[in-house]
Order: structure tokens, then sequence, then C-alpha cells
């Protein structure tokens, strides 16, 4: 009887052995997502296997996030790299990721976050506190490095959150004020110090300033990268597609023990267009694809027979808007560029614009109606959206400070500004009778946006304005945009967010992507000093409540003191996806404004393998 | 026409009573004795879009390739596309032709053409409204249809402008032109895909087929209907 006593309690030990060894070696404190409950409700635990295939219509840029300005590379760096807290994908609530949680002492001041234990890097090396003080002490707050991260982590007596480790598992962050979205600013993605910290002129002065902001570049090759995102770069070939497969290590798992990301492998290609991702959409190339209103009547008769769905759902996260260079020319002593900058920074000149841009028609013309005109900084999903009364009310637009489509209006502060047509050819001239007219851009490839901007140019031709309109590859374009005094005119979108202060780096007068005047660092327009103001007292309050009403006076002295950004419309979402792909209900953007498609790449699964 | 209607006719009820005879499903030979003989082309498409499998097995790629593009009969054509898709070639009627013309090139050939027509809604798709569908679709030849077409994408449910299962009926048996008609057609087509409506249940095989034939070319809301409850029925 002892024998089999002794056999049983061997099994079961082998049995429970088993149960706990579903996790890879030595990790303690795995996530895990319980699917189908409250907490996840409307997913479902998935199956590993197949391949998932989207679409994007740029090449990426790098594999640095750190120094990462555009889409066209965060779309990949989000599923290759993770963060010490990250937003629910379906209520957009921050939720620990590479932490289990955190501390908030009483006074507000400090902040301990518990890192999860046993946690490897993609190369097999383990993960620990030093790479979260590495990416914040030395990369994010380190000067010499290009990064749009830093902006939105200054406290407002200007210094920044101290970050020190109490132990291998444990970050404590001291900041001198309250901060009130101090969770929010920790979703800047980790970087591995064993790799990246002989790159470093700060840590090796045998790499020359600045080095950083050069490395992982596309040559860079796949395997001498490491992250702690689902996927890892398998290969990269320009203009066809990135290859992108499991992270043997990542730490996520569901509520089975089945290890995340479900699919092994997760391929972008490389389009010349939208109009052809709808193309491979429907030849069943590509699985997911958001889609263009335009799009819709095409796909719904056809989702049936094809076993896909298409999706409209609510507002977006983001902003469509045409924005005018207050710097054009600063410095170069060009009289014609002079006497165009002068014209961008005269309010009455944006505002003219404001009442010429025909919204009523980009909604009807561009988004088949499923489209909002917007006004505001803060993306219309944002519980801080000043189109609401209240923090997280209901939207009522009692506030909004709209520009309503009037040519005459346009016309008329054109007229005071001083630039009527003086030699009967239709275009307004300046006082020495130069034409006024300036070159428009946008990217080429972009429907959308070169849709808005020829109704646009057409807008402004009624009013006198001439504009040169040419799209431009979506990187070129960027390096435009952030080169201070390059570009006249531009059509671009920013991706938005639940917290105003995550646009901090764009609002902010020293902002890296307040580009539209990069000069207010050193000479600030008063309505600029007064939106640094109100960013700096939103931090200081843990009262929601109180820090909605200077978000919201932020968003109103926007619109009506400064229009960096003339703001066209909101898109409601619109998404195609097929069927065997599970967990789709991920896909609303609403929960997700980290883009990437709005999909969590970690928790969709092919059904039966795929398609 | 005619007689070929009847021998077609003929053809594809044979098939039809004989499996109801039966009492089986159809068969391969059932649906390539339609697809290779039907002249009436919804019901030539659906018997071809249930034999993707087998143009799959039995044909090479550059088989389908060329029966995709030059098959003799329209369900020939939609069996070898939907081929081919499998080995991830998708054959775009409207690629060619967008590729070759611009927009005012392809309504001018639309007037003589249904590819071109149907191409140059797809090239503007962006650019039309409502209105302008509903407008278009008000007219005659094929311009009109592709109008109808499209503008029964704004009419299906889940789109813009859904219609509601009444709406999509009557606009189908009773719109003022075929254009409209189509378009009510494409709505309740996918009111009938989804399952959300039973028109046409108590209709059998032969009726549908009697239908499609007097609808063919000229009741385009009604032929398109008769076509999808047709391939669901091949597809028992």
């Amino acid at each position: 009887m002892k024998k089999v006593g002794l056999i049983l309690v061997g099994l079961l030990l082998v049995f429970s052995a088993a149960a706990v060894a579903q996790y890879y070696d030595g990790l303690q404190d795995p996530k895990i997502y319980d699917l189908g409950s409250d907490e996840y409700p409307g997913l479902e635990a998935g199956v590993n296997g197949g391949t998932f295939y989207i679409s994007a219509i740029s090449n990426p840029k790098k594999w640095n996030d750190v120094t990462a300005h555009e889409t066209s590379t965060t779309q990949y760096t989000n599923v290759m790299f993770r963060s010490l807290v990250t937003i629910h994908p379906q209520t957009g609530a921050l939720v620990p990721e590479l932490c289990t949680g955190w501390d908030i002492s009483a006074d507000g001041l400090v902040v301990t976050f518990n890192l999860r234990k046993g946690i490897k890097w993609s190369d097999g090396e383990v993960f620990d506190a030093e790479d979260v003080l590495f990416t914040y002490n030395d990369l994010i707050l380190n000067e010499d490095v290009e990064t749009d991260s830093r902006d939105g982590l200054a406290l407002p007596d200007g210094t920044f959150p101290v970050m020190t480790a109490i132990d291998s598992h444990t970050i404590r962050l001291e900041m001198s004020q309250i901060f009130r979205p101090v969770f929010n600013q920790f979703t800047f993605n980790i970087m591995p110090e064993h790799k990246l910290a002989d790159t470093v002129h700060k840590l090796n002065p045998a790499v020359p300033a600045g080095n950083f902001n050069e490395v992982w570049g596309l040559d860079t090759d796949p395997a001498d990268l490491a992250g702690l995102g689902p996927f890892v770069v398998e290969s990269y070939a320009p203009d066809q597609n990135v290859t992108m497969v499991r992270n043997p290590y990542y730490y996520a798992y569901d509520q089975n023990g089945t290890q995340l990301p479900y699919v092994d492998k997760y391929i972008i290609l490389t389009v010349e267009s939208q109009d052809v991702s709808l193309l491979k959409f429907r030849n069943g190339e590509i699985d997911a694809l958001g889609i263009r209103p335009s799009d819709v009547p095409i796909l719904v008769p056809e989702a049936a027979l094809n076993d896909f769905e298409v999706k409209i759902g609510s507002g977006v996260y983001g902003t469509l808007w045409v924005s005018f260079n207050e710097d054009f020319g600063l410095g170069e002593g060009d009289p014609v560029k002079d006497q165009l900058r002068g014209l961008f920074r005269d309010i009455r000149f944006r505002k003219a614009v404001s009442h010429a841009m025909d919204k009523q028609s980009i909604i009807n013309n561009l988004y088949n109606g499923l489209a909002a005109p917007q006004w505001a900084t803060v993306s219309v999903p944002s519980p801080f959206y000043g189109g609401r009364d209240v923090y997280g009310g209901p939207i009522t637009e009692s506030s909004a400070v709209n520009y309503e489509y009037d040519l005459t209006a346009a016309a008329g502060l054109l007229d005071e500004i001083g630039i009527v047509d003086l030699d009967g050819d239709g275009y307004r001239d300046f006082a020495d009778g130069t034409t006024v007219e300036f070159l428009l851009e946008t990217n080429a490839g972009n429907t959308l946006r070169e849709g808005f901007c020829l109704i646009l140019a057409a807008d402004l031709d009624d009013i006198g304005l001439k504009v040169n309109f040419q799209p431009v590859d979506f990187n070129t374009l960027v390096t435009r945009l952030l080169g201070g005094t390059l570009y006249e005119a531009c059509v671009l979108g920013l991706t938005g967010g639940n917290d105003p202060n995550g646009g901090a780096n764009v609002q902010r007068t020293t902002g890296g992507l307040h580009f539209w005047h990069y000069s207010a660092a050193d000479e600030p327009y008063e309505y600029e000093r007064r939106i640094d103001e109100l960013y700096d007292l939103g931090l200081l309050t843990f009262d929601n409540d109180e820090a909605f009403g200077y978000y919201q006076e932020s968003q109103i002295l926007y619109a009506t003191d400064s229009l960096g950004m003339l703001f066209s419309v909101n898109q409601q979402f619109t998404y195609a996806i097929y069927n065997y792909v599970g967990n789709q209900e991920i896909a609303d953007v609403t929960a997700t404004p980290s883009g990437n498609n709005g999909l969590a790449w970690d928790l969709v699964f092919l059904e039966a393998g795929g398609r | 026409m005619r007689s070929s209607g009847l021998r077609a006719l003929v053809l594809a009820t044979f098939a039809v009573a004989a499996c109801a005879v039966v009492g089986l499903g159809y068969t391969e030979s059932d649906l390539l004795a339609i697809v290779n003989g039907e002249i009436v082309p919804e019901v030539s498409i659906a018997a071809g879009a249930n034999l993707v499998d087998y143009f799959f097995d039995n044909y090479t790629q550059e088989e389908l390739l060329v029966e995709a593009t030059s098959g003799l009969t329209p369900g020939i054509k939609v069996a070898a596309a939907e081929a081919l898709k499998r080995y991830r070639i998708f054959v775009n009627p409207y690629e060619d032709l967008i590729a070759a013309y611009t927009a005012d090139e392809l309504k001018a050939m639309g007037a003589t053409s249904l590819p071109a027509a149907q191409a140059y809604y797809y090239m503007i798709r962006g650019d039309v409204t409502l209105e302008s569908l509903e407008a278009d679709a008000a007219g005659i030849g094929y311009l009109a249809q592709a109008a109808g077409e499209l503008l029964g994408g704004y009419y299906s449910p889940g789109s813009f402008n859904p219609l509601t299962l009444d709406e999509a009926i009557d606009l189908t048996e009773n719109g003022a032109t075929p254009g409209l008609r189509l378009a009510g057609g494409v709505a309740l087509a996918t009111y009938i895909l989804l399952g959300e409506s039973d028109y046409g249940a108590d209709m059998s095989d032969e009726d549908l087929i009697t239908g499609a034939l007097a609808a063919t070319g000229f009741d385009l809301g009604l032929a398109r209907v008769y076509q999808t409850l047709l391939t669901q029925r091949f597809a028992q």
C-alpha cells in the first residue's frame, strides 16, 4: 500500500510539474490573458499556428523604436518591443505589461513598479531593471538621443522623474511634483541594455556623439536585434515585405497555458497604394485591412459570400490636418520666403483657410459620410476631448470652436490682411505684386490625404490662393516636416491617444513635433505660453475633472489663437477582416489608440490554420 | 437566342430534375454539365461557384489562368478565378482597364462595354455620392447597370444607406429601371447570404432556373437574386 501511495504521489508530482512547466524555463510572472472573462470580454482562447498577413504602403525607416518619429516604423517596432505599462486593447485603460503592478506613495511623489520575474529577451538574455534604467536614463533622457518620448515626461518645474533600481526587479520613480499621467508616459518601449549600451556615447565614449541615432537601421542583421514583444524580425525585403516570427521567449500566455502570440508568423506586404491593399484583401492575400469608406460598398455585398466582415465603428483616434510652416525660410534672408512666412504667421490667414475648408464635401466625397468635423487637438474618443462638458462625459460639443464653411468670411479676412488680386488673374498678390502661392505636400499613395489636398486646393482657389499640390514619399515628407524651415504647407495626420499629455511633444513650444513653429522654443507667442502652462497644470493633479478643465481650455485656445494644424474631419472606423481570424473584436480602434491597424497581434489567431 | 435559351433550360433543368428524382445533391458531373453548356450566365456562375475545388484539383495554374480569362462560359471563368486565389493569383477584371484608360475613356467605352462601365465606377467610387449613384442607376445601358451594382453596395445591410429587407425586395421587384432593380437585388442577395431573408425559399430549383432565364439581361435585380439562391442550392 505504501508503495502504491508513493507511486501515486510520484505521479501527482509529475502531473503538477507538467502543469507548471507550461511557461518557458525561468519565467515566474507570466502575463496571463483570461480571455472571455470580465477583464477580456468577448474574446476566446485560441490555438497556435499559421501566418497572419497584412499590408503597408511604406517601408519601415529603421528598427530603432526610440528614435522613430513615424508610423511606418512604429507599426513594426510596436510588436517587437514592450513597455512597463500598456493600454488595454478593449477599454483603453492603462494596465501592467512588463510590470505586475505598481504602488503610489501617500504623497503621490513616489511610484514603485514591480517587474515580472524571469522574462527573457528574444535572444535568450535575461530582462531586468537594468534594461529599464538604461532605456529611461541613458536613452530617453539623453539629450544626445533624438526621441519624441522625452517631452511628455517633463514635469512643470522642468525636471524629470528620477528612476532608480531598488533591486533587480523593482523600479522606483521619484517626482518633484505630482505627475498625473505618469503611467501614460511609461508606455515607451524598453530596449536591451546588453545589445545597445555600447552604441551610446554617454556610456561608451569610443563611439561618436549621436551614434545611437544611427543604430538598428534597416541594414542591421535581424539576428542582431532583440526585443520583448511577441514578434521578431526574420527578414526584410525592401518594397516587398517584412517577415516576423514569434518570439520564443514572449512572456504572455492565455488561461490555458498557450504561449502567445497565437500565430507563428506575421508578414507585412509592402504595397504601392491602398487600392493594391484592397485588391490583396479581396484576393485573400491579406487577412485584415483598415479600409476607406469608398471600399465599403464594394466589400459589403461580397462579405458573406467570401467569409469576411466589414466593420463600421465609432470615431477614431487621430487627426487629419493641413499645417502652414510659420518658420518657413526663417533665417535664410530670402524675401520671397520671408513674405510667405509672414502670411502664414498671420492668424487671419489660418482662420481664412479654416473658413474655406469645405468639411462637408470632405466627409461626403472622401468618407462617404462616415466622418464628422474635427476641431480639437485631443482625440474624440479620449475622456479629455474638449467636446465633452466633463471628464469622460458624453460629447455635446457645447464648447466646440468651429469655422463654418464661408467663402465670404474667408475672403474678407484675406482682404483685411491686404492681399488682393492686383493684376486681375484671379489670384491674390502681395503688395509687391508677387502672386500668393505655396507648395502643398502630402504622402503619395494615401488616397484620403491626396483627395483632401485636391479638395482643399480647389477650396483655396475659390478665394484666390494659388496652391501647387505635390504628393511625395512619406519618409521624405516627414524629413521635410521636421526640418524646421523646409515645408510650406503640408497635409498629414497624427495618431492621437487617450491622454492629452501624450501629445505634449506636439503642443508644447519645446516639443519635438511642434513642427509648424520650432522657433517658439526661443520666442513663444503669448497663447503658446498659456498652452504650456495649461499642460503643466494638467499634470499637477490626480483629479481628472480638474485636469479636464485645463485641457479643455488648451483645446479652445488652440482653436482660437493657434491653428498650427487646421483640423479637418474625424473618420469613423472602417475595417475588413476574414472570419477565420479569431478574436477580431480586438480590431476596435477606439480601444487601441496605439495604431498598428488597431489589432493586438498577440491575441488574434487563425481558425483551422488560416485561410 | 430563344432556341439556345430553351436548350439551356433543358440542360440545367434536366440535371436539376435528375437530382430531385434521385434525392441526392448535385455531383461534380451535374455541375460540370451545367457550367459547360449553360447559356444563362447566372445559372452558369452559380454552378461554377461550386466547382472551385474541382478546378483547383484538376487544372494546372497555367490552365486556370487561361480559363479565368478566356473560359467559354461565365461559370468556368468564376470557378477558375476562385481556384487561382488559392495560388494567391487574383484575376481582377478591372485592373488592366484601369491601368490602360482614364476615367473619361472608360466612361465613353462603358456605353458599349459592361466591363468598361464596371471599371469606370470602380475607379471613381471614391468620388461618387449616394445621390449621384441613384441618378446614374436611373438611366439605361451598361453604365446605369454598373452604377446600380455599386449602389447596391450602399443599400446592403451593414453599409452606408442600408435598405430594410422589405425595401430591398420592393426595389428588386418594382424598381423603375434595370439599374435600380440591380441595386435592390444586390442588397436583397446580401440579406439572403447573411441568412436574414427567406426570399425564394419556397421556389424549387427548376423555378429558380426558369426565373433566371426570364430575368437575365433584363430584370437584373431578380437575376442576381436567383443567381445567389442557385449558388446555395447547388452547394447542397
